[in-house]
């Protein structure tokens, strides 16, 4: 005869521990507690109750036949914290039987002090991530790759996986020094209000069973979903932030427009007299100007006056239900942002529902659907783009006002033309900074939905088997316009369309294997195969001009040009992975999957990469000291593969109009009939520790990566018929450490203070290139040359430098300014930072949280092809030294002392200027500490909302990015680079300044 | 479906482009050739260099630095790159298919595809010097640079073989409107090849003088350009436009002194077909000096509204209609002039009658028709004038154009009138003025290049840095075939002082 019996599961504060598992013993029936803790079961005479839940140790509670109702005080697992951790494929396992290094990520603070892009909430916390981020306002994409670069051409980036199915993180315009315009990623599709936690692994042992693509790593998301709880839980998440431009940038304001000394109306430069106020003739072919005058004075606040406050608010809601059978998540966000450019603009809809069901006892479902729509207004020109409006805000003389400069256009009498107002009419790299932001304008909208379906069947107590369809599909459209008399780039106007249209389908079919064998001895295991394929169409229209002055169609086209591209692959692969555990605390895995690739020519379709590990709880294993509450060492070799991009082992010819029939032309790519798959094989080795009751953890990882066979592009002499071949070479390792600690120094009854911390080096080198090719150029812009070269780090920088004497010193001229090297040959220094940490800092008194995240990214170099422009303009407070003639500290080709004068307009023209700048003279070291985040947030007190239907109400004040604990490069911040490939990091070039941003976030839960 | 690899090789088959080629594709290869040739890198080839070292025009663009003679490497890069990377692919396939024995074995297309080969090739060594040649198309990491003097040797044989081998074909068409300059006219084409050999022959007329003479008789011999109908022009369309007509919308040139200095002195009416009157000007014109500093430049007469900018028939507007110089009758005559003063046989003329023929044909071919105009500068006795401008700049020559009974002053006027004639080809411009010395172009007004000061001559162009990196062993084994350091200082094999 069944009675009910009724309890409460309180976890170690005695507050109600929701989602604790109830189970009694020898029987299935079980159930959970509500948000609560309470919970209510049939029970039949008396019995056994199991009690678990994840990060407490498991408790049994003898029920008598008498007992009508139980409280159970559940403590915390101090031997493990956060014990269960997302794996690959999104299997969960239990940490200690890793013998790989996985973090967990605290992603509390992620949707209160919000980026536009959530990888830039990574930023510091994560140990041997480095991020950099595109310049190119709202909703940016950032490039981030976990224990250095390992491909010498080809993709860096981790992949990413939502709830067991990887998303596309592709940039298909990450920009580059040479100018661009940025197309966003794929994490900059993530909400970060539906994120539950990210697990990042940084290793090959982690990823090796998502294969070919996880070969840099991967960053777990998992999503919320519902619970089994009372009625409907709702949340209210809004976050409304501020964000300022920082003048990092010294301005002069002595000199005005004019070149030697001399004022010209039509001069791009600030070498012109001393602004004393004199009256000097109004610039620009407006005839409104003729004959007029101005007063020729300085403009100190040009720059900071040109950038408006920036906003963003955020709201987002979510409701949560559940009983045993169906659980469901919903939330809408809805993200309204404008940039410090005001006319550049996001409005961003996040939807995500997550259904999830245990259907009967077996079968049980799980399936989620996102859809994100998103429109960024006017996204900024990265890098040297004559349309990137950063240049001429920077390049503006120091004489004309930024009201001046605002009548930015005119009609010009005769024609009626609306044309546009500049100093230097038709100039061939300047414009009118107002008539760049009004009159060059950008739409960008993505639609995306992404999500997954799985059904899990238990056919046996140990065996499950799950069929999961992962699909991802984006379309991103982007009109372009362009106004006539847009100097150079579209003298007749112009406008362009795109529409980029990616999908990738998942199909996994695995069978999960629980079992124990024995007492002692246990296996977990899983074994499957999965079917990806890829898509992508690219369709772009190009008008080439207008005919109809600034009517922006497809039909008013000077040329009309179509490109569309269309690629598709598809991979197969099947895998096997088993742990075998031995009490909990000995651990041996190994991994083997096989992959057979479109991409690939058909004798080598088929590669196979194994992975092997071991881990041992130090701590279960032998008696320790007290102070020592958990210690396990581990240790992995695995090996992956990688396929290549589709279309490289065939020799193609294109079609284009020209002529009276059209051009058909081989393309200048040689065939590469039998290429193969590239490998890396990796090794890591680590510690992980944890002291005094958990109040002090670390995790120590040494790790060693040799990424081989390496497919990539190598410029072959034109001559030869063809520009580039492709060639399957190199070597690059990639060796390192990682640290991640935690500690608690306080632990009070009403303060708490936690301190998370981590550290990373990476040593990255290349090993070998290529027979007989010891060099090769990546990338080159008007400044520098980006190299892989054996022997050094990827990422090294080359550029123009002085000419030194054997001592080192500076060899000077007869005209008094320094010799320098004829090409691009003096390395600079790598771009890749060789150490990358942060410190985060909480502490909680009472319903206050305060929360500071401090990160550092330390050695590299960065070079500004910024500072190259301006300088040589001679806007900047740099130039003012010497206007009058200087002598340049060097010697003479004899080694006797330079003597002879020269001028600073003369020296920054001549080490400045867009087309051979001399790299060496703006290059900085790229170190840079910063406040990367700050929260303080309340919670009002139980005794205030207990009456109120509230269950939680924290208001907290957020701060990103709010100043430069130290800087070292000149003017900029390092990390925002003119792009987020390869190629670009520590390239600056015309960028944004960099913001602070501030605000307040409002949490309701009820 | 997904079970297997069968489809594999389907799905990584590019959709959007072609993967065989049949006979069809040959005259499409041929147009991209012909085109490519000229637009590829036209701004970093041409404009940047011999249209200012042949001073056809000046810069104003005021952070451009090649008119102060300085080498810019990633120009000259783009512009070897622009010629080997994407026209020359074509011109192979086209060689590689219909040469003897080949998959579509076709002399006639073979002979015309031959000529036009050595129409690319020559500006290209008359930069550089030694440069990949022979070797072109081998598919290796290394291709071997040609001395200028094989490659010339070559240029020479291949129009003989090549007009050899058209006289069966004559008066059929081949390529029909593939070919955008003759529309396939084989007879045409054998004029074309003939004026070449002409010009080849005449620029290796001082290291090999009996060379010269005799490929340059045999030329004339067997017929070179004599009316405008004759004329080479490159046809554009929407979709291959004019590339000169292209860059003047980019406001980097304007009228030179030299050509001020000249264009005025003879009152020459081609001034208005040349280039346009100043802004808010019905007829004054204004040139400027080559080698201004940025500052210089920033002065208000420099300005591109106070200088003269090309004419309206090569501005931006007509970039799809007006077709792009390949070769006037005009210039043949002058070189049979100069042969003529050689004492070569040029078809029995004196150099006077080709001199004054060439003007005529040039004068012609810019709708200047008048009998009297043309006879009128022809004996015209003014001569260039010095200009008042900031560098208070002299009078270029003091030749007049009436053809003088000086032989030392001859070649002079024969120059100068080619030069007044060929534009706006700066090729031929530097080339001839880097051979002859004329017309005496000014000195530029400052150098930042201290191989080439402002007196001296630009006499090539260095070797790329692309080549360096790509193709290094080869580059390296160049500078010993130049002769000289790889240095914009240095004379290729033809330049003898």
């Amino acid at each position: 005869q069944d009675r009910q019996v009724t309890g409460k599961v309180n976890d170690e504060n005695g507050a109600g521990l929701p989602g604790a598992n109830i189970l009694i013993k020898g029987t299935t029936r079980g159930t959970n507690t509500d948000a609560e803790g309470n919970f209510s079961l049939n029970m039949n005479g008396a019995g056994v109750l199991i009690i678990s839940s994840v990060g407490y140790n498991s408790k049994e509670i003898a029920v008598s036949e008498s007992m009508t109702n139980v409280t159970v005080s559940m403590d915390a697992d101090v031997r493990n914290l956060g014990e269960v951790v997302v794996t690959a494929l999104g299997i969960t396992k239990e940490q200690k039987t890793l013998s790989y290094a996985t973090q967990v990520i605290n992603t509390d603070n992620f949707s209160k002090a919000r980026e536009l892009n959530v990888a830039n909430s990574l930023s510091g916390r994560v140990a041997g991530l480095d991020i950099v981020r595109s310049s190119s306002g709202v909703g940016g994409s950032s490039r981030v790759v976990l224990r250095g670069d390992r491909s010498i051409t080809g993709n860096n980036q981790a992949l990413i996986v939502v709830d067991g199915v990887p998303i596309d993180n592709s940039n298909f315009s990450p920009g580059n020094a040479n100018g661009g315009r940025d197309a966003s990623d794929g994490l900059s599709s993530i909400n970060p209000d539906d994120i539950e936690s990210i697990n990042v692994l940084r290793g090959a042992s982690a990823t090796a069973l998502y294969g070919s693509r996880a070969a840099n790593g991967a960053l777990l998301i998992t999503t919320k979903k519902g619970a089994v709880r009372k009625g409907i839980g709702v949340n209210i998440n809004s976050t409304f932030q501020m964000e300022k431009a920082m003048e990092l940038q010294n301005f002069q304001n002595v000199y005005g427009q004019g070149v030697e000394g001399k004022f010209f109306p039509n001069s791009e430069f600030s070498w012109g007299p001393k602004m004393d106020g004199q009256q000097v003739a109004a610039w620009g072919p407006d005839p409104a100007n003729k004959g007029k005058t101005y007063a020729y004075s300085p403009n100190p606040n040009s720059y900071k006056d040109f950038y408006s406050t920036g906003t963003s608010l955020a709201n987002s809601v979510s409701l949560n239900a559940g009983n045993e059978k169906v659980q469901t998540y919903f939330s809408y966000t809805n993200t309204h942002a404008k940039g410090i450019v005001s006319n550049n603009k996001l409005d961003r809809h996040n939807f995500n529902l997550r259904l999830s069901s245990q259907v009967t006892s077996k079968l049980s479902f799980d399936g989620k659907i996102t859809y994100l729509n998103e429109n960024i207004e006017n996204r900024q020109q990265t890098g040297e783009a004559f349309a990137n409006l950063q240049r001429h805000i920077l390049r503006l003389p120091r004489s004309i006002s930024l009201d001046q400069a605002k009548s930015f256009e005119y009609v010009d009498p005769s024609s009626g033309k609306q044309l546009q107002n500049y100093w230097n009419p038709g100039s061939n790299g300047g414009q009118n900074p107002y008539w760049i932001k009004n009159r060059v304008l950008a739409d960008d909208t993505r639609d995306r939905i992404y999500g997954f379906t799985s059904l899990s069947y238990k056919f046996l107590p140990w065996l499950t088997v799950m069929g999961r369809a992962g699909y991802d599909k984006y379309i991103d459209k982007f009109e372009g316009k362009w106004y006539t008399n847009t100097y150079t780039i579209a003298d007749f106007g112009d406008y362009q369309t795109n529409w980029r249209d990616n999908s990738e389908l998942n199909l996994d079919l695995f069978a999960l294997i629980s079992k124990p064998i024995g007492e002692d001895f246990k296996i977990d295991a899983t074994v499957g195969g999965n079917v990806l394929k890829r898509d992508y169409l690219n369709h772009q229209t190009l008008n080439n001009g207008l005919n109809r002055d600034n009517l922006f169609v497809t039909t008013n086209a000077r040329n009309s040009v179509t490109n569309r591209t269309v690629t598709q692959t598809r991979k197969q692969g099947v895998f096997a992975q088993a742990d075998f555990i031995w009490k909990d605390a000995l651990t041996v895995s190994a991994s083997a999957r096989n992959d057979w690739s479109s991409t690939l020519p058909k004798a080598n379709q088929s590669y196979f990469f194994p992975s092997v590990g071991a881990s041992a709880v130090l701590s279960s294993l032998f008696n320790m000291p007290q102070a020592i509450s958990f210690m396990k060492i581990r240790g992995s070799v695995a090996q992956t593969g990688n396929d290549a991009s589709p279309y490289l082992l065939m020799q193609t010819y294109s079609y284009i109009a020209g002529g009276a029939n059209g051009y058909i032309i081989r393309d200048d790519t040689k065939p590469f009939p039998d290429l193969k798959p590239e490998l890396t094989n990796a090794q890591e080795v680590g510690l992980e520790a944890k002291f005094l009751q958990n109040r002090i953890g670390f995790d120590l990882t040494l790790y060693n990566s040799n990424s081989k066979n390496q497919l990539f592009r190598v410029a072959i002499p034109p001559a030869s018929g063809w520009s580039f071949q492709y060639i399957n070479a190199g070597n690059v390792n990639n060796k390192g450490i990682e640290l991640t600690m935690n500690l608690v120094p306080v632990k009070a009854a009403d303060f708490v203070w936690n301190l998370d911390f981590n550290y990373a080096r990476n040593i990255n080198k290349v090993i070998t290139l290529a027979p007989n090719l010891q060099t090769l150029t990546l990338s080159s812009d008007f400044m520098n040359f980006m190299r892989a070269e054996e022997g050094r780090a990827l990422g090294q920088i080359y550029s123009r430098g002085y000419q030194r004497d054997a001592q080192g010193r500076i060899l000077i001229g007869t005209n008094g300014i320094p010799l320098v090297t004829s090409g691009t040959t003096v390395p600079l220094g790598t771009s890749r930072p060789s150490w990358t940490g942060g410190v985060t800092n909480r502490f909680s008194y009472k319903g206050i949280n305060l929360s500071f995240l401090v990160s550092g990214r330390i050695g590299g170099v960065v070079t500004s092809f910024t500072n190259a422009v301006i300088y040589a303009d001679g806007v900047t407070e740099e130039t003012l030294a010497g206007r009058d003639g200087m002598v340049i500290e060097g010697v003479q080709a004899d080694g006797s002392p330079n003597t002879v004068k020269t001028t600073a307009e003369a020296y920054w023209k001549f080490v400045g200027g867009r087309n051979t700048p001399i790299g060496e003279a703006f290059t900085y070291s790229a170190s840079n500490i910063r406040l990367r985040e700050l929260t303080l947030g309340y919670s009002l007190p139980q005794s205030l909302i207990g009456k109120s239907p509230f269950q939680n109400v924290s208001l907290s004040l957020v701060g990103r990015n709010l100043f430069f604990i130290m800087n070292k490069a000149k003017g900029f911040d390092p990390e925002l680079v003119a792009g987020s490939a390869n190629t670009t990091v520590g390239l600056e070039s015309f960028s944004m300044p960099s913001t602070r941003s501030l605000g307040l976030n409002l949490n309701l839960t009820f | 479906t997904y079970s297997c690899t069968d489809n594999f090789e389907e799905i990584n088959t590019n959709k959007t482009k072609l993967t065989t080629l049949d006979a069809s594709a040959i005259g499409n290869a041929f147009a991209a050739a012909q085109y490519r040739s000229i637009q590829a890198s036209w701004q970093t080839f041409q404009s940047l260099f011999a249209d200012l070292q042949g001073q056809y025009f000046a810069n104003i663009a005021q952070n451009f630095s090649s008119d102060r003679n300085v080498m810019v490497g990633n120009w000259l890069n783009g512009a070897w790159s622009g010629f080997y990377g994407t026209a020359i692919p074509p011109l192979l396939g086209v060689l590689d298919a219909t040469k003897p024995g080949g998959s579509n074995e076709n002399a006639a297309m073979y002979a015309i595809a031959s000529i036009w080969k050595v129409y690319m090739y020559l500006p290209r060594t008359d930069y550089w010097g030694p440069i990949p040649y022979s070797q072109v198309g081998n598919g290796e990491s290394s291709v071997e640079y040609d001395t200028q003097e094989a490659i010339y040797k070559d240029f020479v044989k291949t129009l003989a073989t090549s007009t050899a081998a058209l006289q069966a074909f004559k008066g059929t068409n081949v390529f029909g409107s593939n070919d955008q300059i003759y529309a396939g006219n084989v007879d045409k084409w054998i004029l074309f090849g003939n004026t070449l050999r002409l010009r080849v022959a005449m620029r290796m007329s001082k290291v090999e003088p009996a060379l010269a003479k005799t490929e340059a008789e045999a030329a004339v011999a067997g017929g070179v350009l004599s009316t405008n109908a004759d004329d080479a022009f490159l046809k554009v369309t929407a979709n291959s436009f004019n590339p000169m007509n292209q860059a003047t919308a980019w406001n980097e040139f304007r009228m030179s002194a030299a050509m001020e200095s000249v264009l005025k002195g003879y009152v020459d009416p081609r001034i208005g077909k040349y280039y346009a009157p100043v802004a808010g000007t019905t007829n004054s014109y204004k040139g400027l000096r080559n080698g201004y500093t940025q500052g210089e430049l920033g002065a208000p007469e420099n300005n591109a509204n106070a200088t003269s900018n090309v004419a309206d028939q090569f501005l931006p507007a007509v970039q799809a209609t007006n077709p792009f110089t390949i070769m006037y009758a005009s210039e043949a005559y002058f070189l049979r002039a100069e042969g003529a003063l050689k004492g070569w046989n040029m078809g029995g003329g004196t150099a006077k009658d080709y001199y004054e023929k060439g003007i005529e044909t040039a004068f012609k071919q810019w709708g200047i028709t008048d009998a009297a105009v043309i006879t009128a500068y022809t004996n015209g006795t003014t001569t260039p004038i010095a200009l008042n401008d900031m560098a208070k700049t002299p009078a270029l020559s003091d030749i007049p154009v009436k053809f003088s009974a000086d032989p030392a002053k001859q070649l002079e006027q024969i120059i100068t009138q080619k030069w007044l004639a060929n534009y706006p080809n700066g090729h031929e411009a530097w080339a001839e003025y880097r051979r002859t010395g004329y017309p005496k172009l000014y000195a530029r007004i400052n150098s930042d290049n201290p191989d080439s000061p402002k007196s001296a001559v630009v006499r090539r162009t260095p070797f790329v840095i692309g080549e360096f990196q790509a193709n290094a062993a080869a580059a390296n084994a160049a500078i010993g075939k130049l002769g000289g350091e790889d240095k914009s200082s240095t004379r290729l094999w033809w330049d003898k002082p």
